[in-house]
């Protein structure tokens, strides 16, 4: 009952309905994209480089002669795996570190001063290093966008626990007996689902939305591979001949970011009344 | 306030001694030979040993992690290998724009978002909040490279009003400084207006609840002199907070920013070194902004006490 009345509120306006239909179309993009492409997203094509769009290149060409259109279908494929991987990594180290600080009171102070220290440098150079040492690789971009992540699931895990402790259904599973695991497993960690599933939403965003910070900064993705901070970096150069190199990437790239946002805000004003409208 | 000061500044020790470990371990244990980036594609075994020697790669981690650490700390940052030059004075050259930029930015989000805020939560609920609650969500949404091509798009390209990119010190002349700053001022703080006025409006409608407030009403005070004295006066501390929390952003934006405008700063120092592969400043200007994060939490956090003097030291 309670569930249906959530998800009853969750799809009940009418953005929400737009938003998770843009994610739909962004998911669609990436699974289906060789079919939807017209073209091979790394063809080199110089008889048509830098032309506006067309019959046959749909949004035009880019300075290579390299299809627009299917470069930004493929892109969608490289945004969802970045969002995808640096989640599954900040939310497995996270919640691992924000238990062991918030269950075992004597980790807590080390576990907490490092993440301070994680926190206080600023993300995108931490990454920015980390890929000008490693080089550029999908699996290094992850990892370098996923570390400044871990502090915040790690804060909010711990948080949460800390609140719990003293709750009387912890304490009565103290009182018999169950063991530290057990109750960390199944009575204390199940209330950080719902903090966690918004809290995800944004690191997804931030994660598409650093992705393509680094590789327009070209320590991002190899730069031959269509992702759409690299479709930008390519097109910046040829701006002001062709704004659309720019723009058209760039447009997709803000809706996907907008409409994840949009989606974690509904998911935090229904999972928690309490915040509805304030936030 | 000076021991509170000196008790504060003692506390960033650890916290400074962990960013170090932090940016040395990670920069050390990412796989990738910073010897043979340096020493580039065509360079034999020998060639690369010789930089790895060098540059100290062959010491011990710890020796090297010392020496690091003790560099650092006499301010010597090492030498660029694009330039020769030490990194310091590259850093010293480099910081007028940088600092133009970032304090225009705070400047004008604070005299946007704090007015706006308060206006949304004054009108909760009505149609001028719900406008500036979907303006923010869609201002931190678009990333500012695509904010700031949209606006040389519109007010450059389109109305030819003010330059494409380029920078001009304050030396150049007050309006030329100004006019130059204007596009890449507007883009980075697009995305701190969008976070700053949602969190002044939340903090303004939680102080609204409070007893003094009603207080502050029945005593007949009008709604001007109750929004700005007493709500927003409580709300100064988490607005503060969100200054603190926002610094390692806004030096990220900073450097995107640069980048685009082609503004000589050290944002555009970080992108020049990735492009050249000059792993001696992007290490130090990550310490060197992460310093600056640290201090200038601090300066907030004195600040708390002068804003709010129940925060007792």
């Amino acid at each position: 009952m309670v569930a249906q009345t959530k998800l009853g509120t969750f799809l009940s306006s009418w953005p929400t309905r737009l938003a998770l239909l843009m994610i739909v179309i962004v998911i669609v993009m990436a699974v289906f994209a060789p079919w939807l492409a017209t073209h091979d997203p790394r063809f080199l094509d110089p008889a048509v480089r830098l032309r506006g769009p067309s019959a046959a290149h749909w949004l035009g060409t880019d300075s290579y002669g390299r299809d627009l259109y299917s470069r930004i279908i493929f892109g969608s494929r490289v945004s969802l795996l970045v969002g995808s991987g640096v989640l599954a990594i900040a939310i497995v180290f996270g919640v691992l570190f924000g238990a062991l600080a918030g269950y075992f009171r004597s980790l807590d102070s080390l576990i907490m001063r490092i993440m301070d220290g994680v926190m206080a440098i600023p993300a995108i150079l931490l990454a920015i290093a980390m890929v000008s040492v490693s080089g550029s690789s999908l699996s290094t971009v992850i990892v370098a966008i996923a570390i400044p992540e871990i502090p915040r699931v790690t804060r909010l895990v711990r948080g949460i626990l800390l609140s719990v402790r003293g709750e009387p259904y912890v304490e009565a599973a103290v009182t018999l007996g169950t063991s530290p695991a057990a109750i960390l497993v199944r009575h204390m960690l199940p209330n950080t689902v719902a903090p966690l599933i918004v809290q995800g939403t944004y690191i997804f965003a931030a994660a598409v939305l650093i992705e393509a910070i680094l590789s327009f900064l070209g320590a991002g993705i190899p730069p031959e591979v269509p992702s759409w901070g690299n479709i930008i970096a390519d097109g910046r150069t040829y701006f002001q001949l062709l704004p659309g190199l720019v723009l058209y990437p760039g447009i997709v790239l803000s809706l996907t970011i907008l409409t994840i946002n949009m989606v974690g805000d509904t998911a935090r004003d229904a999972l928690d009344p309490k915040l509805a409208g304030r936030a | 306030m000076l021991p509170v000061i000196l008790k504060r500044l003692a506390a960033t020790i650890p916290v400074l001694f962990v960013v170090a470990v932090v940016i040395f371990s990670v920069l050390r244990l990412t796989p990738g030979d910073p010897a043979a980036i340096v020493a580039g594609d065509g360079a034999t075994v020998q060639q690369i040993e010789a930089i790895r020697h060098h540059m100290g790669l062959d010491r011990p981690i710890p020796v090297q992690f010392v020496t690091w650490i003790s560099d650092v700390l006499r301010g010597d940052f090492g030498t660029s290998l694009i330039s020769g030059l030490p990194v310091k004075d590259m850093i010293v050259d480099r910081m007028g724009p940088t600092i133009a930029i970032t304090l225009y930015t705070v400047i004008y989000t604070l005299l946007i978002s704090i007015p706006v805020g308060i206006l949304a939560a004054w009108r909760r609920g009505k149609a001028i909040d719900r406008l500036v609650t979907a303006g923010s969500v869609l201002g931190f949404s678009v990333p500012v490279f695509i904010t700031a091509y949209l606006l040389i798009f519109l007010f450059s390209m389109g109305l030819g009003w003010l330059p494409v990119q380029g920078y001009k010190p304050l030396s150049d002349g007050v309006w030329n400084h100004l006019r130059h700053l204007i596009l890449p001022v507007a883009s980075l703080s697009t995305i701190y207006i969008a976070l700053m006025t949602r969190f002044v409006r939340t903090s303004i409608i939680d102080t609204l609840g409070e007893d003094y407030i009603r207080t502050a009403h029945a005593k007949g005070l009008n709604e001007r002199e109750v929004l700005v004295r007493h709500a927003l006066g409580n709300a100064a501390v988490p607005i503060l907070t969100i200054i603190g929390i926002t610094v390692t952003m806004l030096i990220g934006g900073v450097v995107v920013t640069e980048s685009v405008f082609n503004i000589p700063g050290l944002g555009r120092l970080v992108v020049e070194a990735i492009l050249a592969k000059d792993f001696t400043i992007i290490q130090a200007l990550i310490v060197l902004f992460s310093v600056v994060d640290i201090f200038v939490n601090l300066v907030i956090d004195v600040l708390y006490r002068v804003v709010d003097p129940r925060i007792d030291s």
